[in-house]
């Protein structure tokens, strides 16, 4: 797992609450930039 | 692929659990866990960041459970198809999603039925935060950071901009760039990383982002040139800054986005705590 985290220059994997809080965090912006696309749903 | 668990390992690891407060409900179904076969089903193609997680991970899973574990691929529809399957799965511990962002947060804005409500559905374990992704010049564009690129861009009718597929990050990225410093940058879609670094080492297109490591192939020749980091600063080419500071101002250049593991909504919340704690320490091997 290390060498895969490593190859892929990633960092370790959060906890639980460290997780939701970046998805709750993201989550909006990303969907913000999606929308701004301006592409239809297939 | 199935890996034989050391019961020992998972029950040091269970009792760092046992003074957690359990609802009598979870307290009988936590208490049994895992009584059965672990499923992981990874939902993009073998192969892929995704899948290459995916194994290592469920050989971490199993390490600190006595049970049996499984892994496979379920890829299809930006993932949908693995995440409805594991949506639709009994919420008792044993089937694990392995997926990425674009499963977690797009699919609700890209597919009109992805088969699954993220929110209502499933619940996010654990994510492996994602790296900054490189933007990468050919070297015949003389572009070396984003001020260069800007220019270049006002000063070129066409700029041949390539993504790895519709929708994704690059793509996003463009036109972010583009509303902000007033460029018409029409991004070229590959299907995949692969292609689109060909395209820019063989000269097809003047600009290229995707993942560091994936742009190894045209970094290392020499044919092409990092200007940029989307968000965040990759470590081997430290002397490339991110957007945010070199003056991109779009939030979007602030997210990185992940890689990880998700259950079904119902899975008891010490089940939920337990696979979260073995998935963010997978290099604490007990003995």
């Amino acid at each position: 797992m290390k060498e895969v985290l490593k190859t892929f220059v990633l960092e370790p994997a959060l906890g639980f609450k460290e997780t939701n809080a970046l998805y709750q965090k993201e989550l909006p912006v990303w969907i913000e930039a999606a929308q701004a696309l301006g592409l239809q749903p297939v | 692929m199935s890996a034989i668990i050391n019961r020992r390992h998972f029950i040091a690891a269970g009792s760092a659990a046992a003074a957690m407060p359990f609802v009598a409900r979870d307290a009988s179904a936590q208490a049994a866990w895992p009584s059965r076969q672990i499923r992981m089903i990874c939902s993009y193609p073998a192969g892929g960041q995704t899948d290459l997680l995916r194994a290592p991970s469920a050989n971490t899973f199993p390490n600190r459970s006595d049970r049996l574990s499984s892994s496979k691929t379920s890829a299809g529809a930006s993932g949908a198809i693995g995440t409805a399957e594991v949506a639709r799965a009994e919420p008792d511990g044993h089937t694990i999603l392995c997926s990425i962002s674009t499963t977690y947060v797009m699919n609700r804005v890209m597919l009109k039925t992805p088969g699954y409500d993220m929110d209502k559905d499933l619940t996010l374990v654990s994510v492996i935060p994602g790296a900054g992704l490189p933007l990468v010049a050919s070297p015949k564009s003389g572009v070396k950071t984003l001020e260069d690129f800007v220019a270049f861009a006002r000063k070129n009718d066409k700029v041949n901009f390539g993504t790895y597929s519709v929708g994704s990050a690059p793509h996003m990225t463009i036109n972010e760039l583009n509303k902000q410093y007033g460029l018409k940058i029409e991004p070229i879609h590959y299907r995949g990383e692969a292609p689109m670094w060909t395209g820019l080492a063989e000269g097809s297109i003047d600009f290229a982002m995707g993942s560091y490591t994936a742009s190894q192939s045209v970094l290392q020749s020499d044919r092409g040139v990092p200007f940029a980091v989307h968000s965040k600063k990759v470590d081997a080419i430290p002397n490339v800054k991110t957007l945010p500071e070199q003056g991109a101002t779009s939030k979007f250049f602030t997210v990185s986005g992940f890689t990880g593991w998700a259950v079904p909504k119902a899975t008891p919340q010490p089940i939920v705590d337990r696979l979260s704690q073995l998935a963010s320490r997978p290099t604490a091997i007990r003995k």
